[in-house]
């Protein structure tokens, strides 16, 4: 009898790949492929038969439709080229694209001229503000960080990742500059990264456990925590089979390469509390669990000394170093690579390869060494993330390569309406794409950018910027009604108020009625002169071209035949500024507005 | 440091399956929704309260100086402590209003906190959940469990069942998180809820807005129709939701305060929040938790010192009248009965004479806290804490222990008729799910010697 505390996931899990199973049977599609191909004979055919109209790009897509067809998967169709290009602008910048830029594509003819416009966005400082904000997002190093990092800090290590990106900088760079950073928080950015992770107020083992889970949740793809607690064993079985057969003192061990960190606080001013942290090691020392018998902490007492041990392989440092020698440990670790290509992934394909990408179960991912029944292989694509891995290897760890690779396959280029409709099991083949809601970022942007207003936006420390996706932390902007609004919108704060997306009533109201999101709507008679819709009402153009032109901008197509006539119908009996500003609002609270789709 | 409780105990009791209660709801069945397994055990329920207002004192009370004063010398000349009857004491200069409502009020002095840090103590409070990093994420607001059992009854109205007030100096909120979008907190401003109006048209903005959202309605109506992924229509369903709070004089009003209100219950953001709260009670909407959060009480230094911003002086002129007040109408419109309040911080303070700053740091094993209404017995303290302030030495209840805020919790829903033991046995992430840590077990229970 299972322990009461934890529910039969195990035997759900089973039941639900049994049930998985009966589905594709009855979901097998009968066509030109033969009933009788194995996986094996379609990988070898390569061009698989299944929707023969979706081009096969790239190894991504050999790999995703060879498995599709295996199973008797229709994938969805691809994507139209209006779609698509405003998937790619807000995947790639965090931009929508503008009508012209649309039509252009629209009427480019070139066979090539995706993956052209890929190549333009990568090469775009909008993709190196966009992924500067991932990035941001993922290690959250923020001014208002208890009353350490601060603006100069902040503004460093935003800097930093700038630089990272701007250059297509290796990944296994950045990871050993930040695991390995030394210096002044006030002078050297990466020095932010282990700032981050010091845990006020709490005994000195708390930080160096709660580093070591930010470095293997980043960087390795396992969140280390729950076994910096206790045992995996009565707590973990379920959930994750590797971790549940770890042990405490074996987190100890990776955790020991942080013991030498010697972290020194220098008051900023007199007056305020705001502390610079100088970061360097020790040369002396281990992982050991004295405490300071007042602060205890709230963790279980560590009795023993520790020697480093890396946790994947028992790796132990050559030099006395240990953060150095994490870093390279960390870095040569195949999982390094695995982590990074599966997170980019998760990014644009909304799911990874193993979901969620903070969670990998290492005795789940080997195909030739599959875990036992009923646990499932976890990645859903092991052949393909090894063949992802591999190819971010050879180039150098490099992101540009890899995030083209995965946006000019197919794959990613896929609908989100699949011909059988949103069935759950098709998430597990990437048959069709997903929808994602804009970013509050995004959203604010978008709001701009399709009503053409320029907005100045002030930032502490810095010059003021035109985006909200380059904003350098969640304090920004010195605006209080743009600050708000981006609360509003689920932005978090990087430390205690995650990131939401959400859907709820306060939401809803906010995109209905708010008066920054409304302004965007206002034509002359309600004082705006520059928004798109006082310029719509002034241009004298047909009706039907200023409807093109308003959905365009917003959401990025052209109106469907059903739309044209709602729209074109709301015409009668309103004045031209109330039927387009009634229409720019609808947009604006319109599904294909607020998700990427 | 309390153990993982899950891992380390076996349950005995016999647990009643409440899975058919919610068939019918599966059509509201999402992620971590209705619909998902549950366990519960068989509880006396009080169900006295139809609402809660939980006055949340962000930064930690001292009890000594508020609910749990003690003649001593570290008390102000001024603080004419008085008794009010059975056991209650409360500084007259401190609380002028609260003590004229003696009767009604129960003051709690076996109340202990397992944290000492603010973070991880509002979370403990929020959420009768031990701040865990690994369970943030599916650790529901109390004010979200509120709302989900609402839901599940059918008691559903206007407004959303959990609301959240931040009377000035508040911190952060923890959300609905898996119970979903439905269930987070009206997190609505003080000072005017802007977002519930859309009058950018003057007297004519009812009928345009109707019109536009009407518009809206048809270019969606495809959407609806045949949609491309559950994500798409759930996010339509929210503005079904949210249109019936616009231009509806009832949900307006909750969210106006006249001159004589503002003035009377303070002048202040704390006071404009009670009156909101008042509102929200007495128009029967649908609300039936409301968090109002009052920042400034970590007073490590300098609390009878006038000129200090955060001296108690100006702390409790704060919060005693806005509470008074709150108090003062519900009676009169004899709400009070059924609408319980419940004041507290997420921890005490030191005990005894006052620190070098003139002020108090951090106490777990006494902490204060006020109750009344929603079917407490007032006039009268519950327990006792020794001369100092520093410890429990009568527990005052059933049990041989201090009272924790999980049991108070337990207490909560249980004026609401929601079944503390309850437990989610499926999380997403697959884990479970108890609506106050530890009680499924019997660890933790409700305190029926609160209701009399």
């Amino acid at each position: 009898m299972a322990c009461p505390a934890y529910p039969p996931s195990v035997r759900n899990e089973w039941q639900a790949a049994l049930q998985q199973e009966r589905l594709l049977k009855r979901a097998r599609i009968p066509g030109p492929v033969s009933s009788h191909a194995t996986e094996t004979a379609s990988r070898i055919a390569g061009k698989a038969e299944i929707a023969p109209q979706v081009p096969r790009n790239n190894f991504v897509d050999d790999l995703l439709f060879a498995k599709m067809e295996a199973d008797g998967i229709q994938p969805a169709p691809l994507v139209g080229d209006a779609e698509f290009l405003r998937r790619v602008s807000l995947d790639l910048t965090g931009r929508i694209p503008a009508p012209e830029a649309i039509r252009a594509f629209l009427a480019d003819s070139r066979p090539d001229k995706r993956d052209r416009i890929v190549d333009d966005l990568l090469a775009s400082d909008a993709y190196v503000d966009y992924f500067t904000l991932y990035f941001g997002n993922r290690f959250q190093v923020t001014s208002r960080y208890y009353n350490y990092i601060g603006i100069p800090g902040r503004t460093l290590f935003h800097e930093l990742l700038r630089d990272f990106l701007r250059r297509d900088r290796p990944f296994d760079d950045l990871a050993r500059e930040l695991i390995a950073a030394s210096g002044d928080s006030y002078r050297v950015g990466a020095v932010n990264f282990i700032v981050r992770g010091i845990q006020q107020g709490d005994p000195v083992q708390d930080t160096w456990d709660a580093l070591t889970n930010t470095i293997t949740t980043q960087f390795l793809g396992v969140q280390t925590q729950c076994v910096s607690c206790h045992d995996g064993a009565h707590h973990l079985e379920p959930i994750n089979l590797h971790l549940a057969r770890r042990r405490r003192t074996e987190l100890f061990g990776i955790s020991a390469f942080l013991s030498r960190l010697k972290t020194t606080e220098l008051a900023v001013d007199a007056n305020n509390q705001q502390v610079r942290v100088v970061v360097a090691d020790e040369s002396i020392g281990t992982y050991h669990g004295v405490v300071d018998p007042m602060n205890p902490g709230p963790r279980p007492p560590r009795i023993g000394l520790y020697e480093p041990t890396y946790f994947f392989g028992g790796g132990k440092p050559v030099t006395g170093e240990w953060r150095k020698e994490l870093a390279r440990l960390v870095t040569r670790d195949r999982q390094f690579a695995r982590a990074a290509v599966n997170y980019l992934w998760a990014h644009f394909f909304r799911a990874g390869i193993v979901d969620p990408p903070e969670a990998w179960d290492m005795d789940r991912i080997d195909a030739a060494n599959p875990p036992p029944a009923p646990w499932p292989l976890q990645p859903s694509h092991p052949e393909l993330l090894e063949e992802l891995a591999d190819d971010f290897i050879r180039g150098g760890y490099r992101l540009k390569p890899l995030i083209r690779r995965l946006v000019t396959s197919s794959g990613y280029q896929l609908s989100v309406r699949h011909p059988q409709g949103p069935r759950p099991e098709l998430s597990r083949y990437f048959a069709r794409q997903r929808p994602r809601r804009l970013l509050p970022e995004e959203l604010y942007d978008a709001l701009n950018a399709a009503s053409g207003l320029e907005v100045s936006l002030p930032v502490t420390g810095g010059a003021a910027v035109s985006r909200a996706v380059q904003l350098p932390d969640p304090y920004e902007p010195q605006d209080r009604n743009v600050h708000r609004l981006l609360v509003s919108f689920g932005r978090g704060d990087w430390w205690r108020t995650p990131r939401s997306l959400e859907t709820s009533v306060v939401r809803v109201l906010t995109l209905m009625n708010d008066g920054q999101v409304n302004q965007r709507t206002f034509g002359s008679s309600q004082g705006a002169a520059a928004t798109r819709v006082a310029r719509l009402a002034a241009s004298g153009r047909p009706e039907r071209d200023l409807v093109d032109d308003l959905f365009l901008a917003s959401i990025g197509r052209a109106p469907s035949p059903a739309e044209v006539e709602v729209a074109l119908g709301y015409r009668a009996g309103r004045t031209l500024e109330t039927w387009l500003s009634d229409l720019q609002w609808a947009l604006f609270n319109k599904v294909d507005f607020i998700f990427n789709q | 440091m309390k153990t993982c409780a899950s891992c380390s105990r076996t349950s005995r009791r016999d647990f009643l399956a409440g899975a058919g209660a919610f068939g019918a709801l599966a059509a509201l069945a999402r992620r971590g929704d209705a619909g998902v397994r549950v366990e519960l055990a068989d509880v006396a329920l009080r169900s006295t309260a139809k609402a809660v207002i939980f006055v949340n004192l962000m930064g930690a009370p001292s009890q000594l100086d508020t609910f749990d004063p003690k003649e001593g010398p570290w008390n102000p000349n001024d603080a004419d402590l008085q008794p009010l009857g059975g056991g209650l004491v409360l500084s007259r200069k401190l609380f002028p209003q609260l003590s004229r409502f003696g009767s009604d009020l129960l003051l709690l002095h076996n109340v202990s906190s397992w944290e000492a840090a603010h973070e991880r103590g509002q979370f403990y409070i929020q959420t009768a959940h031990q701040a865990n990093p690994a369970f943030v994420a599916e650790t529901p607001n109390i004010g979200s469990v509120v709302s989900h059992e609402r839901t599940l009854a059918g008691v559903v109205g206007k407004l959303p069942a959990f609301m959240a007030l931040d009377g000035g100096g508040g911190g952060g909120i923890q959300g609905a998180t898996f119970l979903g979008g439905r269930h987070e907190p009206l997190d609505a401003p003080t000072g005017s809820f802007d977002t519930i109006r859309h009058d950018y048209f003057g007297n004519d903005s009812q009928r345009r807005f109707g019109e536009r959202f009407g518009l809206l309605k048809s270019l969606e109506a495809p959407v609806v129709a045949s949609p491309s992924d559950p994500l798409l229509t759930r996010h339509i369903e929210f503005y079904d939701a949210a249109r019936p709070l616009m231009y509806d004089p009832a949900v307006e009003a909750v969210f106006q305060i006249n001159g004589e209100e503002r003035s009377r219950y303070g002048n202040n953001q704390f006071g404009n929040a009670c009156v909101v709260a008042r509102n929200a009670v007495r128009a029967k909407l649908g609300v039936a938790f409301i968090q109002i959060t009052n920042g400034g009480w970590d007073t490590h230094q300098s609390m009878f010192d006038r000129s200090s911003f955060n001296s108690m002086y100006r702390l409790t002129e704060v919060l005693d009248r806005g509470v008074g007040m709150l108090v003062e109408d519900l009676k009169a419109s004899g709400d009070l009965a059924q609408t319980l309040i419940i004041i507290m911080g997420e921890f005490g303070r030191t005990p005894g004479p006052l620190n070098a700053s003139g002020g108090r740091d951090h106490h777990r094993d006494v902490m204060p806290v006020a109750m009344l209404g929603g079917g407490v017995k007032g006039g009268r303290a519950l327990g006792a804490s020794d001369s100092q302030g520093a410890r429990v030495v009568e527990p005052g209840w059933s049990k041989q222990r201090p009272i924790f805020p999980e049991d108070l919790t337990a207490t909560i829903y249980s004026a609401l008729g929601i079944n503390w033991t309850k437990r989610i046995l499926e999380t997403p992430t697959g884990r479970i799910f108890q609506y106050v840590d530890g009680a499924s077990f019997g660890t933790y229970t409700s305190v029926d010697e609160v209701f009399g």
